[in-house]
């Protein structure tokens, strides 16, 4: 299979086209989640930050006084105790993007767009790459942007709200590139994000409909019976020791790596065989 | 343009030409619209408006110049008006005699009541 | 050129095929008329031409370029102007700026002097259009974009009869001998006057594939009373003065082509005037 002529002008013609076209979606697409997710956030933080702002104010009981104490060593030694509430259901944030970016890309164009698109004088690299940019590089940085926006809006909201207590402290910090376990686990989360988003987008090109819908139901179903049937949950501790393993980490990482370059090569043969009839086609 | 239907379309423009430089609209030995933008002026193909301009190159009328474009030829009015009173005589006229005679109007009734139609109407060319 | 080479194609499995083995060569300097009933296959023969659609068999070549192929260098000589399309919410300048670089061989002055057959300019917004005047700013663009082919399906759908008129004389005024439009339409008469070339599609095959000359040189058209000569006729239909009939032409008189009258008929005769209006029979 040769590769179709690259020409770097032509691409950069098709960014500024494909971006001119869809900022605005970009943009409030962004926004909205932005919103979404800081709301959340937020909902996790407050409440607890109002009961400690509360204890500090007014602890009078023993019992109050103690649990004062308790929370304030905690926020002095930086420990933000709302993330053990939301520590579960975080690692679900980047599965929310992952299902984003699949509809982001979802090969359900009218004939119209079809048309326009495959008359289109670019090559079919160029169409290609530029898919490959806008699903996994923008959202990779998106996504980053978004928890990081939401996480200081978190944190903005709560020290404004209860002045003087420093309930909330920022998540990410670059001390966490010290720490080679957090680094494997979330290399391996991150391979698993990008393999994940690869299934959909390999999925979302095919004639018919049902390849998505199978592997929509796939990546999804599965995980979320697990955690709500307390698969996970009742395996929590051998989950935490694998998390521990190094090799556990890498096999997965070559797994999820590999299973990511399958499927956005499926995505580049499907975007050569994809025709007028690969779309809502009317009775000719 | 209108065409009808009895006469071929190239020879309906071609007699448009002609109608043009008897009006004055081109003057002898000036240059008539290329092939391509007669043809878009009357909204038919340039093949079609390419004929009328062989044909009224092969009668005279106009002359083409390699290069620059098509002319008027010098003394085409009078072949023009020449042209269309033989087609008259031969085919209108012809026609018009026919019918004439089949209804039963006499040579004379003719002649008195083409007079009288002229000495009405002397300003219509 | 664009050679349609043995082509076969068909929308599933299941259903009849729309084309079995159809062939059909174009040439530039020519405007193509592409005729046919409802279904019979014009706008899949466009889309096919177009790489649109992967032909079952055969294929389609446009400068002996496979164009299923879909290289930049083919779709960047042909522009296709479908029967409906959307175009996006901002002005024709934008649209311009962001796709006249994919042309290669575009010329701005040449987009402006069309609009200006049509009474545009370039600051239109697009989304305030009605389809008649998309198609119009379309066509505008298509034609600046140089290309060697022009393909259009009912480019005079919806539009208003100024708008016919000014379309017709664009038309003329923009084609030469290295361009070839492809004319899909049920319109006849608003492009009869322009064709060079018929092809009249019917049951998967080009019923009729012949220039126009060939037509006025083998047929003789003509408004007739006589009862007796509609008989001879090849075909012919009641008008207001008896009949239009077409009739064979072995003096080789000349007639106006009536488009309406040989598609009836090569319709309903299709054996004869296949075998007369079809070199490759």
């Amino acid at each position: 299979m040769s590769l179709p002529s690259f020409n770097g002008r032509r691409f950069a013609t098709l960014l500024r086209k494909d971006w001119t076209e869809n900022w605005k979606q970009n943009i409030q697409t962004f926004l909205l989640l932005y919103a979404g997710l800081a709301t959340y956030f937020c909902f996790c933080t407050l409440p607890d930050a109002r009961h400690a702002h509360r204890l500090m104010l007014h602890a009078h009981s023993p019992e109050e006084t103690a649990e004062w104490q308790t929370i304030a060593a905690r926020i002095a030694a930086g420990i933000d105790n709302s993330w053990e509430n939301m520590d579960t259901l975080i690692h679900w944030i980047p599965f929310l993007f992952v299902l984003l970016s699949g509809s982001v890309y979802t090969g359900r164009y009218t004939k119209n767009d079809r048309i326009r698109n495959l008359t289109l004088p670019v090559s079919a690299s160029e169409t290609f790459l530029l898919r490959f940019v806008r699903t996994v590089p923008l959202l990779l940085f998106g996504s980053l942007a978004l928890f990081l926006a939401a996480d200081y809006t978190r944190v903005f909201v709560c020290n404004a709200l209860y002045p003087g207590l420093h309930y909330a402290s920022p998540q990410f910090s670059f001390a966490h590139f010290h720490d080679t376990q957090w680094m494997w686990a979330n290399t391996t989360l991150l391979a698993a994000v990008l393999f994940i988003q690869s299934v959909f987008v390999a999925v979302s090109e095919t004639r018919t409909l049902w390849p998505t819908i199978l592997g929509y139901l796939l990546i999804l179903l599965v995980p979320f019976a697990m955690s709500f049937s307390g698969f996970l949950y009742k395996r929590q501790r051998l989950l935490d020791n694998l998390m521990q393993d190094t090799d556990f980490l890498l096999g997965w990482t070559l797994f999820f790596i590999a299973g990511f370059i399958l499927n956005w090569y499926l995505a580049y043969r499907h975007l050569r065989q994809a025709d007028l009839t690969y779309c809502k086609l009317s009775k000719e | 343009m209108n065409f009808k239907e009895s006469k071929p379309i190239y020879l309906q423009i071609a007699d448009r030409i002609c109608d043009e430089i008897l009006q004055g609209r081109y003057a002898e030995n000036g240059r008539i619209p290329s092939v391509r933008e007669y043809a878009a002026t009357v909204e038919v193909n340039a093949n079609t408006a390419m004929r009328s301009y062989d044909f009224l190159q092969s009668c005279g009328v106009v002359r083409i110049q390699r290069g620059i474009g098509y002319f008027v030829e010098p003394g085409a009015a009078d072949r023009i008006r020449s042209f269309r009173r033989e087609a008259f005589m031969n085919e209108e006229l012809h026609d018009f005699f026919r019918q004439a005679r089949s209804i039963g109007i006499t040579a004379d009734e003719l002649a008195a009541l083409y007079r009288q139609y002229c000495e009405k109407d002397h300003s219509f060319q | 050129m664009i050679t349609i080479d043995h082509l076969s194609f068909g929308y599933s499995k299941r259903k009849s095929r729309v084309f079995n083995d159809f062939s059909l060569n174009l040439q530039e300097g020519n405007v193509y008329g592409l005729l046919g009933k409802n279904g019979a296959g014009k706008s899949t023969l466009l889309y096919l031409m177009t790489g649109l659609l992967t032909p079952v068999a055969g294929e389609v070549r446009l400068n002996d370029v496979n164009v299923r192929r879909r290289l930049p260098e083919t779709l960047s000589d042909f522009y296709f102007i479908p029967e409906e399309f959307d175009l996006p919410d901002y002005s024709l300048e934008k649209y311009v700026r962001l796709h006249a670089p994919f042309y290669p061989k575009f010329d701005h002055e040449n987009l402006r002097s069309n609009l200006q057959m049509f009474g545009m300019t370039e600051g239109i917004k697009l989304g305030e259009l009605s389809m008649g005047q998309k198609k119009k700013v379309l066509f505008c663009f298509a034609l600046a974009t140089r290309t060697s082919w022009l393909i259009m399906d009912e480019p005079t759908n919806g539009m208003d009869i100024p708008g016919k008129s000014q379309f017709r004389k664009l038309l003329i005024r923009e084609m030469n001998e290295q361009r070839g439009a492809v004319i899909s339409t049920h319109q006849v008469k608003d492009v009869e006057q322009l064709l060079d070339h018929i092809v009249i599609i019917e049951k998967g095959k080009a019923l009729v594939d012949a220039s126009t000359s060939d037509i006025c040189r083998k047929l003789y058209f003509t408004p007739s009373a006589n009862e007796e000569e509609a008989r001879q006729a090849y075909f012919a239909q009641p008008s207001p003065h008896g009949y239009s009939a077409m009739l064979p032409n072995p003096d080789g008189r000349e007639s106006e082509m009536d488009i309406e009258l040989l598609f009836n008929g090569a319709l309903a005769h299709p054996e004869k005037l296949g075998q007369l209006l079809n070199p490759q029979k």
